[in-house]
């Protein structure tokens, strides 16, 4: 018994030392430890800002009348990913700012900035026609986007062929079109001030006249986009004169369609009138999903933002560039739509 | 390392208790001591962080504010054209252009240091467009700084606004890094306070087994002292190898132990060897008087007796008859001798007297039968040996080995000196005996059976005790027999002292 005991206190003995210092190596490892996890987070904390961002040669600004449109946003992707390529990156103009700036403020801005290039939405107004003057008699390469200024020195212009856009809104149309239809309303943004509505519009119009012994009535029905919300209220206001109502609705821009889809579904009018849309946006794709819009036309934006990129590339090296390049256009309906978003979404999904 | 580790160690054990507990206290501290120092360390670049968390967004304000001051002396020089206002505007000037110095002209995919970028190029636009207007003024030209000064105010706006947004943009992600530091901050506080604890459990834990290491010793050293105590004196000694003041003690407690050990041992041995000797003496005296009593039983009165057989010989004398006459005398000094020599020693001379008178008693009893002869070394005669150890011996071979042969019977007893012993043997030409029955003997197994014919009543087995109890060893006795009818010697050795 007494030996035993002995015994054990000679191995507590010899166990000690060995607890001893593995317990002191246990300390020194949970201190070391616990610094480095305290360096490295505040470090962490401390580098948020000087997280290393990359520098370019060349600043260029996007300018767009109307920066809540989700069309824009994929310009300005397209614009971004092709001026990353030549070592140049893209300033979507206004989007951070207070104040909500009008196109001709910007391009002023733009100028005051000593901008490299500027990717502008155009229009026809002398007052933008001169800004973009200005800039490019101030060495800042100039390119319009979606709409034209084409009375400008602008270097090029990059957008869709408005009459052959008219020409597929028209087909679409026909498709559509039945003994019963009797009213086409054409949505039309009021404050565009270029011609390219209205050669969309003749375009729908000489389609509609293909058809023989039509009743059809075309209308093109103006819709206020200068103020916020002022084309939501429009539309509604559209579609609740129950004495007018269209059978089919064509919408030129992203936020007509959605509006109109909106407004379609709240009244309960899904069936009654038809939709033929613009843009391709998640809630566009999912109506057309839904059979709501019958089909929707899409502009390529990632490809207007590259090219817009390009032309200017271009002119800085040459010296010269083609002053019109076209972007394609895609018909989306109920039978490619699945096809269409997979697409996107594996687009999404590599960036 | 292991060597390092020992080297440590031995440093250890050579310390002093006072130093241990110092060193240990020392030690302890010391940890706490840098894990204090760490945390304060980490606290104070935590609020340093959050120090500078806001001052981009004073930077920015102050750029305001200088670019309102150019804006507003440039007015002011327009409205009154003083030297004052003319003076504040270049000094103004030249601070918001330091201010804008700082901020940043590169293309950088960042908006908001994109957004410096563009405030930096349009306050220096604006800053040609405030030089151009005022030297319009100077020349007083009224249409141009006019014109110059619209153009200014509307630049300038544009610039507050720019430098507004950008204020609110960095608010936000400073806000947002605020947040984070105040969030990691109190997780710093959480796992402080877990790591003292910590290091505190560990601290204590290294204490309770330094001083343990200490009082290990001691505890040892009252455990061995109380087993002292309770007389338990064969402990193993307590193995203390520091050199501190419990090692003293504990080598001191050992040689104690050593000491009263090795006295017990002495006083011990002492006492055995004592008792040894007592013992024997009292086995001695037992068998003496186990002969003593056997010899009394056997003659009634030997002083009678032998007085009553001297009377007898001198009758025979008388009547002429002198055979009967010497029968007679040796009888009487038979019985002579037994009352004489059995309480002492005599010599081996006195005995082998005794055993010529046993013959001739016996030779007259049973008419000559027994053949006896001497041989004797006379230079040994004298020599002591207890007495009453040869006639029995002689009596045994005339009992068992001689009384029932049909030839002559032999006895022969001689008296030699071998290495350094005497020997006595008596040998006879008897039946001789088995070696099982020789064994027997020799182990004091065999009973003597017939002690009332033709004996004196002492046994070989008690001839031998004696012997071996006299000279205190085994080989005083040996006992040689070929065989059936080829006799039997018996020899005793007798340790040769002058």
């Amino acid at each position: 018994m007494k030996k035993e005991w002995d015994e054990k206190q000679e191995r507590k003995q010899k166990i000690a030392p060995i607890f001893m210092s593995t317990g002191i190596v246990i300390i020194l490892l949970l201190v070391v430890f616990c610094m480095f996890y305290f360096h490295s987070s505040i470090m962490k904390e401390g580098l948020k800002d000087s997280i290393k961002y990359n520098q370019y040669d060349k600043h260029y600004v996007l300018i767009t009348g109307n920066n809540a449109d989700p069309l824009w946003d994929s310009i300005y992707e397209g614009a971004l990913e092709q001026a990353v390529e030549e070592n140049a990156y893209v300033e979507y103009l206004g989007k951070n700012l207070s104040v909500d700036y009008s196109i001709n403020e910007l391009l002023q801005i733009a100028i005051d900035a000593k901008a490299d290039g500027i990717i502008v939405e155009g229009n026809e107004s002398e007052e933008t026609t001169a800004l973009i003057d200005k800039a490019v008699t101030s060495g800042i390469v100039v390119t319009t986007v979606f709409y034209d200024s084409s009375q400008s020195k602008r270097q090029s212009f990059v957008g869709v062929n408005s009459y052959n856009l008219g020409q597929e809104y028209g087909e679409q149309l026909l498709e559509l079109c039945d003994e019963s239809t009797e009213r086409i309303f054409v949505l039309m943004d009021t404050n565009a001030t270029d011609s390219s509505q209205n050669i969309v519009y003749l375009g729908i119009k000489e389609a509609v006249e293909k058809i023989k012994d039509n009743q059809i009535a075309i209308q093109a029905v103006a819709v206020d986009n200068e103020n916020a919300f002022s084309a939501e209220e429009s539309i509604r206001d559209i579609i609740m004169d129950t004495q007018n109502i269209p059978d089919i609705m064509i919408c030129l821009n992203a936020v007509n369609t959605q509006c109109a889809y909106q407004a379609v579904v709240d009244y309960n009018k899904v069936g009654e009138i038809k939709i033929i849309g613009n843009y391709d946006s998640d809630t566009i794709l999912g109506a057309i999903e839904k059979k709501i819009i019958y089909s929707t036309i899409s502009i390529d934006a990632r490809q207007m933002g590259n090219l817009s990129i390009q032309a200017m590339e271009e002119y800085m090296d040459t010296g010269h560039v083609s002053g019109y390049l076209p972007v394609n256009t895609k018909i989306i309906n109920e039978d490619n739509v699945n096809l269409y978003r997979n697409a996107k979404q594996e687009m999404i999904e590599n960036d | 390392m292991k060597k390092m580790r020992e080297v440590l160690i031995n440093r250890w054990k050579k310390l002093t208790i006072q130093l241990k507990l110092t060193l240990i206290f020392i030690f302890t501290s010391f940890i706490i001591f840098a894990v204090m120092f760490f945390m304060y360390l980490n606290i104070n670049s935590m609020i340093q962080e959050i120090d500078k968390v806001y001052v981009s967004n004073v930077k920015l304000n102050e750029l305001t504010d200088s670019l309102e001051s150019v804006h507003t002396s440039m007015t002011d020089y327009l409205n009154t054209k003083s030297s004052d206002s003319l003076e504040n505007y270049y000094r103004n000037e030249q601070e918001f252009r330091d201010l804008l110095d700082s901020l940043n002209s590169e293309v950088i995919d960042n908006d908001m240091l994109l957004m410096e970028k563009n405030i930096k190029s349009m306050s220096e636009g604006y800053l040609v467009l405030t030089n151009q207007t005022m030297q319009a003024k100077r020349g007083r030209n009224i249409e141009k700084y006019n014109e110059l000064y619209e153009e200014s105010c509307g630049l300038f706006s544009y610039i507050n606004t720019f430098i507004y947004s950008l204020n609110n943009e960095q608010f936000k992600s400073n806000s947002n890094n605020y947040k984070l530091l105040l969030v990691s901050l109190q997780y710093l506080e959480v796992i402080s306070a877990t790591i003292l604890i910590a290091v505190t459990l560990a601290n204590i834990i290294l204490i309770f087994l330094l001083t343990k290491s200490i009082t290990r010793p001691l505890m040892k050293l009252a455990r061995a002292a109380n087993e002292v105590a309770e007389g338990k004196l064969d402990i193993k000694l307590v193995n203390v190898d520091t050199l501190d003041e419990v090692g003293i003690v504990a080598r001191a407690f050992n040689k104690m132990i050593l000491s009263i050990r090795n006295y017990i041992e002495q006083i011990k041995e002492k006492m055995e060897t004592e008792s040894a000797l007592k013992e024997k003496e009292l086995i001695m005296k037992g068998h003496l008087k186990d002969a003593q009593l056997k010899y009394l039983q056997a003659q009634i009165n030997p002083h009678f007796l032998f007085n009553t057989l001297n009377a007898g010989a001198q009758l025979a004398m008388m009547e002429g008859a002198e055979r009967t006459c010497l029968f007679v005398e040796n009888m009487a000094d038979f019985f002579r001798y037994n009352v004489k020599k059995i309480n002492q020693d005599t010599t081996i001379k006195e005995e082998i007297k005794l055993v010529d008178s046993y013959i001739y008693i016996l030779n007259v009893r049973f008419s000559g039968e027994i053949n006896y002869s001497k041989e004797i070394d006379s230079s040994l005669e004298a020599i002591k040996i207890p007495s009453m150890v040869l006639q029995p011996i002689v009596e045994n071979a005339v009992n068992y080995g001689i009384r029932n042969i049909n030839r002559k019977g032999f006895i022969k007893v001689a008296v030699f000196q071998k290495e350094r012993k005497i020997c006595i043997s008596v040998k006879d030409n008897g039946i001789g005996m088995g070696q099982s029955i020789i064994d027997r003997i020799m182990r004091g197994e065999e009973k003597e059976t017939d002690l009332s014919k033709n004996s004196t009543g002492i046994g070989l087995g008690n001839v031998i005790s004696r012997l071996k109890l006299y000279y205190n060893r085994e080989d005083v006795f040996s006992i040689k027999s070929d065989g059936m009818n080829k006799g039997t010697e018996v020899l005793l050795y007798i340790p040769y002292q002058k």
